[in-house]
């Protein structure tokens, strides 16, 4: 990395609060698995650190709660890894339904990670114990962090650890971190969740879909399959006057009275969401104005994922107040908004 | 000629072979794991809270069986299994398992059971019960948590104060 950089006293700690002691690091990036993205915001931020860090962004309700209540009382810049926001084709489309051009917005459609890549949801299996390599190749009690105990195998650390529960939101949250945000974004919704969730599709890994409800109305869709196949993270927008379609792939497909609003963004240009969402991370950190990913975002889109994770794993209906992130009349969902941090880890 | 092919098949033969028993090392490392006695961790979620409390009660169960126990029954459990969890508090291994359990469960009696338990644990266990209790937000264990905030222990100190700031913020 120093290399890359174009120096070469790039450090690097076995400990990651050795690192956030330093008093002389302004912003980090956090690309740790998602187990530790919380934990490990707060923690910068009360080490007067700004943050971009990776999707998802929180395991649990309660843990995308700290996370915005902490950004908010330091007054540090968070920057979820959510690049699509500023990705090009999803602004156009998100400008069609803020601006009216869609006419009355009705259904908000997000991709979910396609069950039979990205099942819905996690399973609690363990995998066979392997012996524990030396701490110098892996600390494994180091890697769980605040996750439940398990035995070491070598293929969690090779990238197999999404899917099991203690560290994974399945399909849901996978993409649902990146669609449902984006929904969130164009109907002008960043500051709530939907306050009904139904689950269809249980017991299979695919089609599966969340249907939704916003107190205003509005209805949002997550759904694993079925868009027109315009590549990975597909949203559409329907409105009384039209409709709009568009994903990683650049094109964007509309109702016919739109064809000429909605020029397609060409593959480079979609690429370069990432760099771009980089770029507005930096100016907020020297100018202190919000990015597009916020904390607020960041956290309302994550509390809408996890509720409709909680609804699909509990095979029924939700209904939930999303100003005091309750489930009504559900004991069992509002068990499963939190979990305990092993020790000592907490938040 | 002959000789040629043949050492080209036995070489193509050796590399195949090599792959398929990568493939069959990798295939049984991806095998998730089942208990003896009471099978899969799905068999073991759907069991009803009393047999739950059973595997954890069970001196023979693995560590597998008891965890997904504890997991389990944060959602199921209730009063009636906070005795069994309460024990596992004491426990290296489960202590933590216990813990995600027994935050979950809305009842006086978890509470009971964490403020009982700041006399029996020490060094990480002390901290993980600490931060349980600051989670439940239980007022009645102030009293007691303001003993821990002079510990020489750094990890217990700070839980008991972050525990104390979580219950009474405007106080602490």
């Amino acid at each position: 990395m120093g290399r890359e950089a174009g120096h070469g006293d790039c450090a690097m700690y076995a400990d990651q609060f050795e690192l956030l002691s330093r008093g002389d690091i302004d912003a980090v990036l956090i690309a740790t698995g998602d187990r530790w993205h919380t934990l490990l915001s707060i923690q910068a931020a009360k080490a007067g650190m700004d943050v971009f860090c990776e999707k998802p962004c929180s395991m649990t309700i309660a843990e995308s709660r700290a996370l915005a209540d902490t950004f908010q009382r330091l007054g540090r810049i968070y920057q979820a890894g959510t690049q699509r926001r500023n990705g090009s084709n999803f602004e156009l489309a998100a400008n069609l339904a803020r601006n009216g051009r869609l006419g009355q917005l009705q259904t908000l459609h997000a991709q979910v990670g396609p069950g039979d890549r990205w099942p819905p949801i996690t399973t609690f299996d363990w995998l066979p114990a392997e012996p524990e390599p030396p701490n110098d190749v892996c600390d494994w009690d180091r890697w769980l962090g605040p996750c439940p105990w398990r035995p070491f195998n070598s293929q969690y650390i090779r990238g197999r650890w999404r899917g099991y529960f203690d560290f994974h939101g399945g399909g849901i949250l996978e993409w649902g971190s990146h669609t449902v945000d984006l929904c969130q974004w164009a109907a002008g919704l960043d500051e709530t969740a939907p306050v009904e969730y139904e689950p269809r599709g249980m017991g299979s890994d695919t089609p599966y879909s969340i249907h939704c409800r916003y107190a205003n109305g509005l209805q949002l869709v997550m759904r694993d399959s079925d868009f027109l196949d315009l590549g990975s993270c597909h949203i559409r927008f329907e409105g009384s006057e039209g409709w709009v379609e568009t994903a990683d792939g650049g094109r964007i497909e509309t109702s016919e009275n739109l064809r000429n609003e909605s020029p397609d963004v060409p593959r480079e240009v979609a690429r370069a969401a990432t760099a771009n969402h980089v770029r507005d991370f930096l100016d907020c950190v020297k100018s202190r104005k919000t990015p597009r990913s916020n904390y607020l975002a960041a956290c309302q889109a994550h509390v809408a994922c996890h509720a409709a994770y909680i609804a699909f794993q509990l095979g029924r209906s939700l209904t939930f107040d999303p100003a005091r992130d309750t489930f009504e009349g559900d004991e069992m969902a509002n068990r499963m908004r939190s979990r305990a941090m092993r020790e000592p880890w907490k938040i | 000629m002959y000789r040629t092919v043949g050492l080209a098949l036995m070489f193509v033969v050796g590399n195949l072979s090599m792959v398929l028993a990568n493939q069959q090392r990798e295939n049984e490392a991806l095998q998730p794991m089942v208990d003896g006695k009471y099978g899969s961790a799905a068999e073991i979620m759907a069991l009803a809270p009393a047999q739950l409390v059973e595997i954890l009660e069970d001196s023979d169960a693995t560590l597998f069986a008891k965890s997904r126990a504890c997991l389990r029954l944060a959602v199921v459990g209730g009063k009636d299994e906070v005795p069994a969890l309460a024990i596992l508090l004491e426990d290296s291994q489960l202590s933590h398992y216990a813990r995600f359990a027994l935050e979950a469960i809305p009842d006086q009696a978890v509470d009971e059971a964490l403020r009982e338990a700041l006399g029996k644990v020490e060094g990480k266990l002390l901290a993980g019960v600490i931060n349980s209790i600051g989670r439940r937000k239980d007022v009645d264990a102030l009293p007691l948590l303001g003993k821990f905030l002079h510990s020489e222990d750094a990890e217990v100190s700070q839980s008991a104060a972050e525990a104390m700031r979580r219950i009474r913020p405007a106080f602490y």
